[in-house]
C-alpha cells in the first residue's frame, strides 16, 4: 500500500484487502476515482493508524518519523543559535510537550518570532511560514535571513521561489496548497487568530505538516473558532498576557488614562434620535425572534428598507461618537502636551483618522496609503522627523511600528483584541521608559461598555498555561 | 473583475434547483439610464458618484439585478488623481514641515502652515489642501470610459458574473457537454480538478461531473473560481447549456 499526496489530499493507492479503511482517521471512499481520500491533515493520524494496526506501507512524503532525513536541502547547520529569553523557552518547551502543535500566545513586542525560529532551527525539517501580510512576508524574510544561512523561498507579492525554508502569505499559500502541501514537514502560522472562521482554513486543511506552531497576540475565545483552530493548528499550548511581562525588562510599563468626554447638544440629539431609530427596530426583531443576536438581526435588516435604515442609523451613531468635538479638542491638547514624545492616535475608522490628519496636520497610515509611502512614514516616524501617527487599523497588527511613548485611543471598532495590539505598540522597553495610553470615551453612551471590555485584554493571565 | 459578493446574487430556488435571475432585453431600458447617472457624475469625485447610486433614481428597476450591473461597469468607469501637487509629494511636505515646527515652536496653526507653504509653492492654500488626499478612494475623480460596451454586452458580462459567482459557491458542477468538450475537459484537468464522465446509455449528451478533491470532505470555496472559468469554454458548444451545480454539503 502507498500514501501519496494529491493536491490537498492524501490517497490510499493499494490497500490491503484485509484493511477496512473507511475507519481510518478522516479516511472516505471517493467514487470519483475509486480510492480512499483523506484530508492531508489528517496524514500524520492516518499513518500512525497503520502502524497501530501493523500494516506495512509505503509514504511518497515520509517527514512524521524521520524529519532529519529530509533536511539534506537546506542542511542543518545553515540554522544559527537561537538564544531565548525564559518565558520564550518555556514556551517552545510547552509546544515541544504538546507534540508539536499549539499555539503560543504572547503580547506584541515580546519576541514570538523567535520562538518560531528556535523551533524550525531545532525541528530541522522543511518549513513554511504563513503570514498574512506583504508586509511581514517582508519582515519575516529578513528576520529569517538573519537566522538562517541557506536559502530563503518566498511565495506571495509577485514572487514564487519555494527552498527549504519559505515563507507565504496566507492568499497565496490557500492558491498554492495544492502542490505545496506535500513538501513541509513544519507550518508555522503568524497571527494564527486569523484562522479558524472558515476563510482560508483550507490552507492549513491541505497541508501533511505533522508540527504545527500558531502566533498570536490575541488568541481567539469564541468556543467554535478556538475549536477550529484546535483542530487546525493545536491547542493554546502557552499564553501570557501584557500584564505578565509590562513593568519587566521584557517589555517596558504603561499607563492607561481614561478620559471620558461629554457629548454636546446637537451631538447628544443626534445621538439619541439614531439610537432610538436603530433600537426600536432590534426591540421589535427580538420580541419576535426565540434567540435573537445582533448578527442576524443586521441579516434580516438588510432584506427591507427600514431595516436597512435601523442599520444605516446604528452605524451613524458608530461614527458619531468615533470623534466628537470634544475628542478633537482633547486630541489637540494631548499632541500639545507631548509634543517632544512619539505619539500614536488611534481611530475606529479611516474617515476619523483623515479628520484628524488635516487638522492636527500628522500623517495617517491608513489602507488608501500606499506600501511604499507608508515604509517611508514609519522610517521617519522611527528617526523622530514624524513626530506623530494616525491609523484605524492598519497599525493595529503586521507591521513593525518604531517605538513610541504615547498612544491616543480616539475610537475602536474591534474590542479587546483590538486593544491589545494597539498598546503592544508602545510596550518596546527602553531605559527608563514608561508610555502612556490615553482612551477617549464619550459619556452615556455604548463607548463605556466597548471600554470596559477591551480594557480586560490588558490584565495577567496570572499563570502561564502549559 | 472579482465576483461579486453573495448579496449581488439573483436567483431563486425550487427544491434543489437553482434558476439564476438572469437579464434580459426587458433590462435595457433601465442599463441605458443607469450609465447615463455614471455619465453625468463623468469629472467629478468618486464620492459624488457613490452618493447617486445610494439615493433614489429617476426609475425603477430590480434592485439587485442593478447592483450587478453596478459591478460590472465598476470595472469599466475608472478614476484619476488631479491635484495641483502629486498628494503623496504633499504629505510628505505639509507632515514633515508641521513635525519640525511643532517641535520646535510648539503648536502650528493648520491654515497658517498651508497658507505658508502654498506660497512657497506658488499654489492657493486649498489647492494644497485638496491635493494631501486627492488619492484617496472617495476624492479620486470619476473618469468615463473610452469605450463603453454596448448594453448588450453589460447584459451578457453581467449574467457571466452572476453564473461565475454562484459556481464559486458550488461543490460539484455537472455539465452536459455538447461539442469543445475536449476545451473543457483540459481546462479543469488543468486546474486541477477531479473530472468524471457519465456516458449512459440512455443519456443523449456525456455528462462531466467537476469537483475538488477537498469537496469529497466539506463544502470547498478553494475551487469555485477554476470551475467559474469553465463557463465560457462549456458556453462555446452549438447549445450552450447552464452548467448544474450542488451548492450543499456532499452526502
Amino acid at each position: 500500500m502507498r500514501l501519496e499526496f494529491d493536491r490537498g489530499t492524501v490517497v490510499l493507492r493499494d490497500p490491503p484487502v484485509a484493511l477496512d479503511a473507511a475507519t481510518l482517521p478522516g479516511v472516505h471512499w471517493d467514487e470519483r476515482v475509486s480510492m480512499f481520500r483523506a484530508p492531508a491533515l489528517r496524514h500524520a493520524e492516518v499513518r500512525e493508524a497503520l502502524h497501530a494496526r501493523g500494516i506495512l506501507f509505503d509514504d511518497e512524503r515520509p517527514l512524521v518519523d524521520a524529519p532529519l532525513k529530509n533536511v539534506a536541502a537546506f542542511a542543518p547547520a545553515a540554522w544559527r543559535d537561537i538564544t531565548l529569553r525564559p518565558y520564550q523557552e518555556a514556551a517552545l518547551s510547552g509546544w515541544e510537550m504538546a507534540n508539536r502543535r499549539g499555539l503560543v500566545a504572547l503580547p506584541t513586542g515580546s519576541g514570538k518570532t523567535r520562538v518560531a525560529l528556535a523551533a524550525a532551527a531545532r525541528l530541522r525539517v522543511p518549513t513554511l511560514v504563513l503570514v498574512p501580510t506583504r508586509v511581514l512576508l517582508e519582515q519575516w524574510l529578513s528576520v529569517i535571513g538573519g537566522a538562517y544561512c541557506g536559502q530563503v523561498g518566498c511565495i506571495g507579492d509577485g514572487q514564487r521561489n519555494i527552498s527549504a525554508v519559505t515563507v507565504a502569505t496566507f492568499e497565496s499559500a490557500w492558491r498554492h496548497m495544492a502542490t505545496l502541501g506535500g513538501r513541509f514537514g513544519l507550518l508555522i502560522v503568524d497571527e494564527a487568530h486569523h484562522f479558524g472562521s472558515g476563510l482560508r482554513d483550507e490552507a492549513l486543511e491541505m497541508s501533511i505538516a505533522p508540527a504545527r506552531l500558531g502566533l498570536s497576540a490575541t488568541p481567539p475565545r469564541d468556543s467554535v473558532a478556538v475549536a477550529r483552530l484546535t483542530a487546525l493548528i493545536g491547542p493554546i499550548v502557552y499564553e501570557l498576557a501584557i500584564g505578565d511581562l509590562s513593568g519587566g525588562s521584557f517589555l517596558a510599563s504603561f499607563d492607561v488614562v481614561k478620559i471620558n468626554v461629554d457629548l454636546n447638544q446637537a451631538e447628544r440629539a443626534l445621538y439619541e434620535a439614531e439610537r432610538e431609530i436603530y433600537g426600536e427596530a432590534f426591540k421589535a426583531y427580538c420580541r419576535s425572534h426565540q434567540s435573537p443576536t445582533w448578527k442576524n438581526f443586521t441579516i434580516e435588516a438588510a432584506r427591507c428598507a427600514a431595516g436597512r435604515r435601523a442599520i444605516a442609523a446604528f452605524a451613524k451613531t458608530r461614527r458619531l461618537i468615533g470623534l466628537t468635538e470634544q475628542k478633537q479638542a482633547l486630541v489637540s491638547r494631548l499632541l500639545a502636551e507631548h509634543r517632544t514624545s512619539r505619539v500614536l492616535v488611534f481611530t475606529a475608522d479611516n474617515e476619523a483618522a483623515y479628520t484628524i490628519a488635516a487638522r492636527e496636520l500628522i500623517m495617517p497610515i491608513t489602507c488608501h496609503i500606499g506600501r511604499a509611502e507608508r515604509r517611508d512614514a514609519l522610517a521617519r516616524f522611527g528617526a523622530g522627523e514624524l513626530r506623530a501617527l494616525v491609523s484605524a487599523q492598519v497599525l493595529n497588527e503586521g507591521i513593525d511600528v518604531p517605538t513610541a511613548d504615547v498612544a491616543i485611543v480616539v475610537g475602536g471598532a474591534r474590542g479587546e483584541r483590538e486593544h491589545v495590539q494597539r498598546v503592544g505598540r508602545l510596550l518596546r522597553p527602553a531605559v527608563g521608559k514608561r508610555a502612556c495610553v490615553y482612551e477617549l470615551v464619550t459619556r452615556a453612551t455604548c463607548e463605556v461598555r466597548q471600554a470596559h471590555r477591551r480594557g480586560r485584554g490588558l490584565a495577567s493571565r496570572s499563570t502561564a498555561q502549559l | 473583475m472579482g465576483s461579486p459578493p453573495a448579496a449581488l446574487l439573483n436567483y431563486s430556488r425550487a427544491g434543489l434547483a437553482i434558476a439564476p435571475g438572469f437579464l434580459d432585453a426587458r433590462d435595457h431600458g433601465w442599463i441605458r439610464l443607469l450609465v447615463a447617472e455614471y455619465e453625468r457624475c463623468a469629472g467629478a469625485p468618486q464620492r459624488v458618484l457613490r452618493e447617486r447610486l445610494r439615493g433614489p433614481l429617476p426609475f425603477s428597476c430590480p434592485p439587485r439585478k442593478r447592483r450587478l450591473v453596478e459591478h460590472v461597469l465598476s470595472r469599466f468607469w475608472k478614476s484619476a488623481v488631479v491635484a495641483a501637487l502629486p498628494p503623496i509629494e504633499a504629505r510628505a511636505l505639509v507632515f514633515g514641515r508641521a513635525a519640525r515646527q511643532q517641535a520646535s515652536l510648539g503648536p502650528t496653526s493648520a491654515t497658517s502652515l498651508l497658507a505658508e507653504l502654498a506660497r512657497e509653492r506658488g499654489l492657493s492654500a486649498a489647492a494644497l489642501a485638496t491635493a494631501l488626499f486627492a488619492d484617496l478612494p472617495d476624492q479620486r475623480v470619476t473618469q468615463a470610459p473610452g469605450d463603453l460596451p454596448s448594453v448588450n454586452e453589460l447584459e451578457l458580462r453581467a449574467n457571466l458574473a452572476l453564473v461565475q459567482s454562484l459556481l464559486l459557491r458550488s461543490t460539484h458542477v455537472s455539465i452536459d457537454l455538447e461539442g469543445n468538450a475536449r476545451a473543457v475537459v483540459r481546462h479543469a484537468k488543468w486546474r486541477g480538478l477531479i473530472c468524471t464522465l457519465d456516458v449512459g446509455s440512455s443519456r443523449e449528451r456525456p455528462r462531466l461531473g467537476l469537483s475538488g478533491p477537498l469537496s469529497l470532505f466539506h463544502r470547498t470555496v478553494l475551487y469555485g473560481r477554476h470551475l467559474g472559468e469553465l463557463v465560457p469554454r462549456a458556453a462555446f458548444g452549438p447549445r450552450p447549456r447552464a452548467p448544474r451545480s450542488t451548492m450543499g454539503r456532499h452526502p
